[in-house]
């Protein structure tokens, strides 16, 4: 190889510069994060029920999210203006990949659960024969600081100090976990079977506090359902409000017409719909996915306000709201 | 048709002959650092290009065109790494240099690009 070398050694001397240089430029992490358009997945891929066939016209969104970005990726994204740069998060700085895909599919679960809940109630409201029966059972970890390696992405919290869940409502349960030193009582899922652990952990002042999201434990659902969704790689809980919509829409058999629905949203038990995190990016990515309806959340209203786009955008605070607009568009 | 079958079973008789003539010539010792060699330079050659569309798979629209290059990328290595494998080979051989190597480069080449090729087209219909 040495003879190989010396042989060429005038262009490997004079290729070695710029290809450092680009290597550089392809391979360097930055503090930063690249948010990118996505596409859009129909939610009826996501949710089976028995005996219903899925309304094929609901659309979640995803979109690109990719950090540490290379200096290449920010020279592209400064050429496009459908994507946005901005700095990492101190979340993002410290969790590995492996636990962010984790904590999306955590996200994705708890916003399945809520929707499925959500959607059959409203459901029942129209047709008594939908009945749905669940109750809390926890919260599930989405983020603990990486040095806190006790604590694992899923665990679910069922005491705090020594309360357990049943002692609570989901509220203050939730409220009970804002601490930063704390003994949990957790269940951890492994493989089929579970096992119970005790953690304590103490937060330094300038970590982050440990993110939750809520279980349920759905005992009776009539129809019954599946929930394939859970077996693919894409996370988070911003497809919240349209997988309930979608729900309703199938149980009731809603005539929605040959229209494309796509939106954006957490969903809370209470029937709350959230903020999420790039909101342009999925407004681009409804304009490329040619939508003629885009649901999201009030709250980010003002965040588009200079965006122009071909299809009606309906902005809702709450899932009632959602599904009166629906009917209303399909009226 | 005949004589389409006779020249390909001629040109795998002369590739089988050629290959028994470098495998008499060629060492072992520099057989494994040729293919060390050609493996290093070849994976140097092509990072660039797959790093550069690795990062470009950040535009959306153009994810299927990128795995196409990629493929496509993937599919050219096994041609640049027996190119540099003879290349290699004959430095550390000098009677090699004699023997005529573009027909077992052609023909080793072709069989890993086709087998890459074939596993390329799999991932792809997977994927998309």
């Amino acid at each position: 190889m040495l003879t190989f070398l010396k042989q060429y050694k005038k262009i490997f001397i004079i290729l070695s510069f710029p290809y450092l240089y680009v290597l550089f430029l392809l391979v360097a992490p930055t503090n930063r994060q690249i948010q990118a358009p996505g596409d859009v997945t129909p939610v009826s891929e996501s949710v089976v029920i028995e005996g219903i066939d899925m309304l094929t016209q609901f659309h979640t969104i995803y979109i690109y999210s990719y950090y540490p970005m290379t200096p290449f990726q920010g020279m592209i994204a400064g050429l496009n203006e459908t994507m946005d740069v901005s700095e990492l998060s101190s979340v993002q700085k410290d969790i590995s990949w492996r636990d962010d895909y984790l904590a999306g599919q955590i996200q994705k679960l708890s916003s399945l659960t809520v929707s499925v809940i959500k959607a059959y109630e409203l459901a029942s409201e129209v047709d008594d024969e939908i009945v749905i029966d669940y109750a809390f059972s926890g919260l599930l970890l989405s983020y603990r600081p990486s040095r806190l390696s006790d604590l694992k992405i899923g665990d679910e919290i069922i005491a705090i100090n020594g309360e357990g869940v049943n002692e609570h409502t989901e509220e203050s349960f939730i409220e009970l976990s804002l601490l930063r030193e704390a003994t949990l009582d957790i269940r951890r899922k492994n493989g089929d079977s579970y096992t119970n652990h005790t953690v304590h952990y103490l937060l330094n002042d300038d970590e982050p506090y440990l993110r939750y999201y809520p279980s349920y434990e759905i005992n009776q659902a009539v129809p019954s359902f599946d929930l394939p969704g859970l077996d693919t790689v894409i996370g988070g809980p911003s497809g919240g409000m349209m997988q309930t919509l979608s729900i309703y829409a199938s149980l009731l058999k809603l005539n929605i017409g040959d229209i494309k629905i796509a939106g954006t949203g957490t969903i809370l038990m209470s029937g709350n719909i959230g903020k999420i995190g790039g909101i342009r990016q999925k407004i681009y990515t409804g304009i490329n996915e040619k939508v003629d309806l885009f649901f999201i959340p009030s709250a980010h209203l003002s965040d588009i306000s200079d965006m122009r786009y071909p299809f009606d955008l309906i902005a809702v605070n709450t899932i009632e709201e959602a599904v009166q607009a629906l009917h209303e568009a399909i009226s | 048709m005949k004589q389409l079958v006779n020249r390909i079973d001629q040109a795998f008789y002369r590739f089988r002959k050629l290959i028994k003539l470098i495998d008499h010539e060629a060492e072992m010792k520099n057989v494994v650092k040729s293919v060390f060699s050609a493996f290093i330079l070849s994976l140097f050659v092509l990072a660039i290009p797959v790093l550069v569309i690795i990062n470009m798979f950040i535009i959306s629209k153009l994810t299927f065109i990128l795995a196409i290059l990629l493929v496509i990328i993937v599919v050219l290595w096994p041609f640049l790494y027996y190119a540099f494998y003879y290349k290699i080979l004959k430095n550390y051989h000098p009677k090699i240099q004699s023997i005529n190597t573009k027909l077992p480069y052609l023909v080793e080449s072709s069989i890993i690009a086709f087998i890459l090729l074939v596993i390329g087209i799999i991932v792809l219909s997977i994927i998309f």
